[in-house]
């Protein structure tokens, strides 16, 4: 199983968290910390975007991050990119396939 | 195909512990033949009752794991000895803005056929059951 890990990448008024692996509650606390402090550090004229393209498996700790950088950026200013088809079917699950902005395109 | 028997592991209620407990499900979930999305939907319910035991500081000494193959269907029994706590009878947030808890609960009510609560000899055991193929 592959271990939970991102980094991140910024073209300007973008800045892109490239996920990989199993993001587990393990997986998660591994790396919250981190993904928060990052989140916190998006500037105001910035956009954020999770990559998930990598991401083989997310449970409800990864989607507390999701929901924790909307509400500190905004639904206009935070967007999933590229989840697989059971990362989506987790989100459709939890209900946060409405709340929160999905694309299916952008590469990293 | 040999089906392994029923399962049974003891781990601390920790990161650790929950990924051992993860990797040691889906181990035997591969061995038994479920298939791999079914699979994946058991890993997920297993790890949000484990998670839910570790994170909310009930003071649990240990978790123990039992897991069995049935004809059509695989059944998950989660026990642990933390105060007691009835994991069915947590409401369901109402609609609006999503919060921030409360959807680990309800991905395995979305996900388990069955989901039993009891309270034995000072332990809290949930039991959880998954048909072997289909939603």
């Amino acid at each position: 199983m592959g271990a939970a890990a991102f980094r991140s990448e910024e073209d300007g008024e973008r800045v892109t968290l490239v996920f990989s692996g199993r993001f587990d509650t393990a997986g998660t606390l591994g790396v919250q910390d981190a993904v928060l402090g990052r989140i916190a550090q998006v500037a105001p004229a910035q956009c954020l975007r999770f990559d998930l393209a990598a991401v083989e498996f997310v449970a409800s700790g990864f989607l507390r991050l999701c929901i924790q950088a909307t509400r500190t950026l905004g639904r206009e200013r935070f967007e999933l990119a590229r989840p697989g088809p059971l990362v989506r079917e987790v989100l459709a699950m939890a209900g946060l396939d409405q709340h929160l902005r999905i694309v299916d395109s952008g590469a990293a | 195909m040999n089906t392994p028997g029923p399962a049974r592991w003891h781990v601390t209620p920790d990161r650790e512990g929950l990924a051992s407990l993860q990797q040691q499900a889906a181990d035997w979930l591969q061995r038994s033949g479920v298939e791999a999305r079914r699979a994946q939907h058991i890993l997920l319910a297993l790890d949000e009752l484990a998670a839910n035991v570790v994170e909310h500081g009930r003071a649990a000494h240990w978790l123990q794991l039992d897991l069995a193959s049935l004809e059509d269907a695989v059944e998950l029994e989660l026990r642990d000895d933390a105060a007691a706590f009835d994991p069915t009878r947590v409401a369901e947030a109402a609609g609006g803005e999503p919060g921030i808890g409360g959807h680990g609960l309800r991905l395995v009510r979305r996900l388990a056929s069955a989901f039993e609560y009891r309270r034995v000899h000072g332990h809290n055991r949930v039991r959880l059951r998954f048909a072997r193929t289909g939603d």
